[in-house]
């Protein structure tokens, strides 16, 4: 299930959130745990014993890695490494198994069919990189053991965060497992958030992506500069206003329930170079890939080469946990040799340059990344990126293309306003200096959860063909 | 503050609850006639679709489907997309006094719709037409009626370089072989105030057919014979005529077209069957009590149509492989041919065996009335043989 559908919001919420609160206290996390299985079997009903197995066997060698975590700590090293080895063929064989098996038979003398009608797991990346940080944690000794079934599974599957993140942490949250305090302003605040995050979904994310998908079909048959860099723009802000407004989302519904998760998003196209984009961007997965990989390799306390090495391997892996593909690795790769570059000697010069110029530098290198996220080959991706500068286009621009622009001007100035942290200063400054116009805030929330339901409803809304006849 | 806090829980917490108990409640409807499909009632639960995700698809869908209100969040969306200065909702334009044209259509090949075209995929397909042509052993005309964007350009801001390059396009690669360009025609008559295109539908209105009409005579070398339009009775049918065009748009505000039909005063003499069935005649003015009301015009949709005399007198035979445009041109073309119009869209695949027909039939003349919106959006002429 995603929160942006009709039967989360109408259905599936609000039987939550009344089983939740209107019985007894203890059933909160049974409750949780009931729902959030609910919720990930909807879409995927049998791999939601695949994500059981996982927690189950997390769970058990996390008792016996406590066992022997003080008498035998060899032995404990040992069960710990069996338990991410056994969590991370689960995500390896679903998500990576056909890639590899291609890629060796590739190779002379070996055939290794691929499977076919092996679907990725919804979510599998995300709590597989959950359980991890638990398993590791409590190795290093930074967590206690979690000896309740139901509660390490409520951690593991919980639903506001199951499916898109934010990666939380086993000890970041471990204690609200059991301590968390639900309050009214807490569960407003949540219901405010949540709703900002499904209109930055639904009302810019999904309008911004149509227009992105506009332009991706105009390249193909009518190919200008001006649409290739308008796909690339389009592109970029749609990814951040659909993952960041799904991040709201998760942040708030966890808030409705007594949840505090970190935030994950921090205006990420006001960075002012690549190192504090990824300060800014799905920061839960860079902070998870540091505190896991790169701190354990060595980080920078061993010298110039291991650092850069321990970033290229790291980046690596970053690309490919965002899929299974050559052309995730190269994004990955992409960003670590920016970022070797800048850890070299492009920070120091940077900082000599005007912030505009930091600025303008960091959105198009964010912005040449994306073509390779998006496309979905080289060829492509290459044919994309030289129609920017102008070569295999028709053109500069045409006036289809220079029409679409024009009628999505509004729409683009909303976005990119909404990219800043504009809106949220003026309307922080406005509530201080007018307390009275806090009541406006349930207003606009509701009337954002009504436009973004309109938008919902019309997805399904298709008059059918009749007329072709 | 406290009491914002309290306000905006108690009220998140109510359209949750009140929308989602709305929808319970709600009695489900069967059908959408805006739409014209079924809509999806509760799924049927059971262990294989269960665990194929079957039941969770279709659930969705009867959500989608079945809230609350749905007509006014559809037209509510089609109201801010307006707003937002986009000029169009779900790819339909809105232009002056209320005329609607679909802008963006579904290319084969393409996922997302487009106002671009595929010079070479275009091609391709009147090279089929034209290879069909020249084999053909009788006289073919060829008329490809354009679309709404194309005639009521004039109504709009929007740039019209697809539909030129797609007319000029046309013009260039079917010269040879009987290809009548109507679309300037029909432009300036538009541009003239005269009615002869729809505004919520994407057809022609009567007047528009007619002008097609005078089109295939002169095309037959038949110029003398065409009725003048003012020795017909026009006589309004309809003045609640919500076409296509405004069901696909979701505006709610939008003002209904008339419906005109043309009569000569020979409508009874002629008989008129249906894939088989014998129809009313020219005109079924039941369908003017549903929503369609351009199925007027031949009982709409069907395979096969035939019009000959009552009394037996047997005139040249013309066949009209065609979509839904013809429709209303078959009560001009009727004045002077025996007709056999066969639906080049049927989901029968064999209408597009035109040589098979000939020989089966083996009529006078061939006429082929394709709409310009069928001839990019659909692969079904490359079957034509």
């Amino acid at each position: 299930m995603v929160f942006s559908s009709l039967l989360f919001l109408f259905g599936f919420l609000p039987l939550t959130l009344a089983a939740y609160y209107l019985l007894p206290r203890r059933a909160r996390n049974p409750v949780l745990f009931f729902a959030s299985l609910l919720f990930y079997a909807y879409g995927e009903p049998v791999y939601l014993f695949l994500m059981l197995l996982s927690i189950t066997t997390a769970f058990c060698f996390g008792l016996r890695i406590e066992k022997y975590l003080l008498v035998n700590p060899k032995k404990a090293k040992r069960t710990a490494i069996a338990s991410i080895l056994v969590t991370l063929s689960f995500l390896f064989f679903f998500k990576y198994y056909n890639f590899f098996a291609g890629m060796i038979s590739a190779l002379p003398g070996i055939t290794l069919s691929p499977i076919a009608g092996l679907m990725l797991p919804i979510g599998i990346s995300f709590y597989t990189f959950q359980i991890l940080s638990y398993t590791v944690d409590l190795w290093r000794g930074e967590c206690a053991v979690q000896r309740n079934y139901l509660l390490f599974g409520t951690y593991v599957t919980l639903f506001p965060q199951l499916i898109a993140g934010p990666i939380v942490r086993y000890r970041e949250i471990d204690r609200q497992l059991t301590e968390r305090k639900e309050t009214v302003e807490g569960f407003a605040a949540g219901a405010i958030r949540f709703c900002a995050g499904l209109a930055k979904k639904m009302l810019l994310g999904d309008l911004l992506a149509s227009g992105y998908e506009y332009y991706q079909t105009l390249l193909a048959l009518h190919p200008t500069v001006d649409a290739a860099w308008l796909a690339a723009i389009l592109f970029s802000l749609h990814l951040y206003f659909d993952f960041s407004g799904y991040t709201d989302m998760a942040l708030g519904l966890g808030k409705m329930f007594g949840f505090d998760f970190p935030e994950n998003f921090h205006y990420p196209y006001c960075a002012t170079s690549i190192t504090d984009f990824w300060r800014r961007w799905h920061i839960s997965l860079s902070s998870w890939f540091k505190e896991y990989v790169y701190i354990p390799l060595g980080g920078n306390k061993k010298g110039k080469l291991t650092t850069l090495r321990n970033l290229l391997i790291v980046w690596l892996l970053t690309g490919f946990w965002h899929g299974a593909g050559w052309n995730f690795i190269l994004w990955g790769l992409y960003y670590g040799v920016l970022l070797i570059l800048e850890k070299l000697f492009l920070s120091r010069l940077l900082e000599k340059l005007p912030r505009l110029f930091r600025h303008l530098y960091t959105i198009l290198l964010t912005l040449f990344g994306f073509l390779l996220f998006s496309s979905s080959g080289f060829i492509e991706a290459g044919n994309w990126f030289s129609a920017l500068f102008g070569i295999g286009t028709v053109g500069l621009s045409s006036t289809l293309s220079s029409y679409q622009f024009l009628h999505m001007l509004p729409l683009l100035a909303i976005a990119c306003l909404g990219a800043t942290p504009l809106p949220r200063r003026v309307t922080t400054r406005l509530f201080a200096a007018h307390p009275k116009l806090s009541f406006l805030a349930p207003a606009v929330c509701l009337i954002a959860l009504f436009l973004s339901s309109a938008y919902l409803v019309d997805s399904s809304y298709s008059p059918f063909a009749y007329f072709n006849f | 503050m406290k009491k914002t806090w309290y306000l905006t829980a108690v009220l998140f917490c109510a359209a949750l609850f009140c929308f989602g108990l709305w929808f319970w409640i709600l009695p489900d409807r069967a059908v959408s006639a805006e739409e014209n499909r079924p809509l999806q009632g509760f799924p049927e639960l059971r262990f294989s679709s269960l665990l194929s995700g079957d039941f969770s698809g279709e659930l969705s869908t009867y959500y989608a489907d079945q809230f609350p209100l749905r007509d006014a969040f559809v037209g509510a969306k089609a109201v801010l997309e307006l707003s937002l200065g986009k000029g169009e909702n779900n790819g339909i334009l809105l232009g002056e006094s209320g005329q609607l044209a679909r802008r963006l259509f579904r290319l084969p090949g393409f996922i997302s719709p487009t106002d671009a075209y595929d010079r070479d995929d275009l091609s391709k397909k009147t090279g089929i037409l034209k290879e069909f042509c020249q084999k053909a052993e009788l006289p073919v005309t060829v008329l490809l009626p354009p679309r709404a964007i194309d005639v009521a350009s004039s109504a709009f801001s929007y740039p019209d370089q697809t539909s030129r390059a797609v007319i000029s396009q046309l013009r260039e690669e079917l010269s040879e072989v009987g290809y009548r360009d109507l679309c300037e025609k029909l432009q300036s008559a538009y541009e003239s105030g005269e009615a002869v295109w729809y505004k919520t539908d994407h057809h022609w209105t009567s007047l528009g057919a007619y002008y097609a009409y005078t089109e295939v005579m002169r095309s037959f070398g038949m110029e003398e014979e065409i009725l003048p339009v003012d020795s017909f009775e026009r006589r309004v049918v309809s003045t609640s005529f919500f076409g296509t065009l405004a069901s696909a748009s979701g505006m709610k505000f939008l003002s209904p077209d008339k419906v005109e039909i043309f009569l000569s005063g020979r409508e009874e003499e002629y008989e008129v069957t249906a894939d088989g069935k014998e129809l009313s005649g020219l005109y079924a003015f039941d369908a003017l009590a549903k929503k369609d009301h351009y199925a007027i015009f031949l009982d709409g949709t069907h395979d096969i149509v035939t019009i000959r005399k009552k009394n037996g007198e047997s005139r040249p035979l013309l066949l009209v492989a065609k979509d839904s445009f013809a429709n209303s041109m078959a009560p001009f073309l009727a004045l002077h041919f025996d007709l056999i119009l066969v639906n080049l869209s049927s989901t029968r695949r064999e209408f597009t065996d035109l040589s098979a027909l000939l020989d089966e039939y083996r009529p006078e003349r061939l006429l082929l009335v394709y709409s310009v919106e069928n001839l990019l959006t659909s692969d079904r002429i490359l079957t034509l043989r």
